[in-house]
């Protein structure tokens, strides 16, 4: 079973490596998202300079969140919605409670919002008695299952479609039918959640956006739940983080004009909505009530850290894609609530090195995650801050905390270090297979089965080489 | 290509359909045939700026409003076309109400050829103009699609399984 627990990602990743299914669900959705990708970039002109718009459009956002958030306030004020400030997870999960409960709610229904799984709230109210329904496929799917999302767009990207025509069996009393194409599921599910949209009594969705020159909120979807959610129940609850505040609509833009392309190959996906205020006195529909609530829960500290570029994050999901580490072990194995190179960033920071501190080691630093984010996020130099910290604050494990110290005494000492050199370099000749290009090390054959450490040659060492060449010298 | 061109093309592309008609009558025939070829019953719901300006068509039961989800056929108007990436843009308000471009079945979107601009840049000048924005304004580019499951797209998630837009003019 895989642990729910950062710390736990070695054993979880183990057990991923072994677990055939997701290895072919993973192998899929790569292929899938890298392609897609792919293609939509190759149809712009310059997509470099797009890239620049929208960091430049999120950095001018960054610069300035305090002032962002009260003139976003103000307008959303002025079009008839509340802010709420939640500084905790806790916070923001009490207030939707309240709200939920001063409206004696029943039946809520949910957009996908990933800042939602951070305070997790479907627990909290699930715990007050409330009948939680997911609307997003994705979601809907691993709440059936039980599971938290796997991918920060594609939350069931784990499951194959038998595995979801096996859930459905089992939670939709629908009798004998034909579930063996994609469409039939999609389309159950459609029915399913059709009857939820309407009984709903409130509506929460995330935010990808949060344009404060107008007290806009946008949502991004291709299924249209997000709109369905925010619109047909009396009250509409928007819950969001910080760092999604931009200055104005071009700088929402921007954002736009990357976010889609690099997330699922579209130059734009088939909804997005900018949502103001609940419903205007003319108006034959929308919420009565329009709620937003703004996340802290750190990120205010983050901002005046040296990571404060991770908050440029759109959540995009293409370091996800392009990791070699997520590729092979999935989501589960971070035992976080963001997985993938931006998860081992975050998980640290959200939820405290003690908690995250093995995550920034599931990284080859192979620099594809940095090359592939439209926001310039530097992720494998964040990923090594981060190892410092852990090592700082003596969190990595003694024995390798030992290595790291013989290390730093003998690269100190250049006599030793020679000597050292030579000695292993006399001593691996004995460790050579029959090939006598590779090294056979004893106690290290999980090392050995992945990958070959290659013998040094036989001829003379660089350092006495140069020496001797030295000596030569008049 | 034209900017209407291109519209037509990258919509196309975005899985919708699109007809080309010189004015609002012309639709008629060509609604009434797609209900005949999908067996559909020959009722269509109207956004109340389409209702005023409506023609004679005998041959469909019309209504107007908004949807509690029983229409499967809903028309409205959009305030805008985006070419270079097949996006309609809708606002709502008392003519508009926004449950009918997400609940039917089959959404009917009416566009003039002079309310189509090449890009973003433009759309969002023009609503900053607006003043105070709409309660919602919504980009749609193709019916609701999903790939939730193995990757593969499917139509008609949650939204409109057909996107039908009439580019007038
Ligand atoms: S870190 Fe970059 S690539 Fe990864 S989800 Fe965030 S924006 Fe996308």
């Amino acid at each position: 079973m895989i642990q729910r627990d950062a710390r736990q990602f070695i054993p979880n990743s183990e057990q991923a490596l072994q677990d055939t299914t997701l290895q072919t669900a993973l192998a899929r959705a790569k292929s899938g998202f890298l392609g897609k990708r792919r293609k939509a970039i190759a149809l712009v002109d310059d997509f470099e300079f797009l890239k620049q718009q929208a960091q430049a459009a999120k950095q001018r956002a960054l610069d300035n969140i305090p002032a962002l958030l009260d003139q976003f306030e103000h307008n959303l004020n002025a079009a008839g919605g509340q802010l709420h400030r939640a500084a905790t997870p806790d916070d923001l999960n009490r207030i939707v409670l309240d709200i939920c409960q001063r409206r004696q709610a029943k039946i809520i229904t949910k957009g996908k919002s990933m800042v939602s799984e951070e305070t997790h709230l479907n627990t909290a109210l699930e715990q007050a008695g409330l009948d939680v329904v997911e609307t997003d496929l994705g979601e809907y799917i691993i709440q059936l299952a039980k599971e938290p999302p796997s991918h920060i767009i594609a939350p069931a990207v784990h499951k194959t479609r038998q595995a979801v025509a096996e859930l459905f069996r089992h939670h939709h009393a629908l009798g004998e039918r034909d579930l063996n194409e994609i469409s039939n599921l999609v389309e159950e599910a459609r029915q399913m959640l059709r009857q939820r949209f309407l009984a709903a009594d409130v509506g929460i969705t995330g935010a990808n956006l949060l344009v404060a020159s107008t007290g806009s909120i946008a949502i991004v979807t291709n299924e249209g739940n997000g709109d369905l959610t925010a619109t047909l129940p009396p009250v509409h609850i928007v819950t969001a983080s910080l760092e999604k505040l931009v200055e104005n609509l071009e700088d929402a833009g921007a954002i736009l004009e990357v976010l889609g392309r690099s997330a699922t190959g579209q130059a734009m996906s088939a909804y997005t909505t900018f949502f103001t205020g609940p419903k205007r006195p003319s108006e034959l529909d929308g919420p009565e009530e329009m709620h937003v609530i703004v996340l802290d829960n750190g990120r205010s500290d983050i901002l005046q850290s040296e990571f404060a570029a991770m908050l440029r994050c759109i959540r995009c999901g293409a370091c996800l894609n392009h990791c070699p580490v997520y590729s092979n072990v999935g989501g589960h194995a971070y035992g976080s609530v963001y997985p993938g190179p931006m998860g081992s960033v975050l998980t640290p920071l959200l939820e405290g090195l003690n908690q995250g501190h093995v995550l920034p080691n599931a990284s080859t630093f192979c620099g594809r995650c940095a090359e592939v984010c439209p926001m310039g996020i530097p992720l494998p130099d964040l990923l090594r801050k981060l190892r410092e910290q852990e090592h700082r604050q003596q969190l990595d494990s003694t024995g390798w905390r030992m290595v790291l110290r013989f290390y730093s005494w003998l690269a100190t000492r250049p006599r030793w270090f020679h000597l050292a050199m030579r000695a292993i370099t006399f001593t691996q000749r004995l460790l050579r297979d029959a090939s006598g290009t590779r090294l056979r090390v004893p106690f290290s054959n999980g090392w050995n089965r992945q990958r070959e450490l290659p013998a040094a040659p036989d001829a003379t060492p660089f350092l006495q080489q140069w020496q001797k060449q030295q000596e030569r010298k008049p | 290509m034209n900017t209407v061109e291109r519209f037509i093309e990258t919509l196309t592309a975005n899985a919708a359909h699109v007809s080309c008609i010189r004015q609002l009558d012309e639709a008629i025939p060509l609604i009434e045939r797609f209900m005949q070829e999908k067996a559909l019953p020959p009722r269509l719901h109207l956004s109340p700026a389409l209702q005023r300006e409506w023609p004679v068509s005998n041959g469909i039961t019309l209504s107007h409003g908004t949807t509690d989800g029983t229409h499967k056929l809903c028309a409205s108007r959009a305030w805008a076309g985006i070419a270079d990436t097949g996006t309609l843009v809708l606002l709502s308000g008392p003519d508009n109400p926004t449950r009918l471009n997400f609940l039917p079945d089959y959404h009917l979107v009416f566009l003039r050829k002079d309310q189509i601009v090449a890009d973003k840049k433009a759309i969002w000048q023009k609503l900053e103009q607006q003043g105070a924005l709409p309660r919602a304004v919504n980009f749609i580019s193709g019916p609701s699609r999903t790939a939730d499951i193995e990757q593969t797209i499917a139509l008609g998630a949650h939204g409109p399984r057909f996107l039908w837009v009439f580019v007038e003019g």
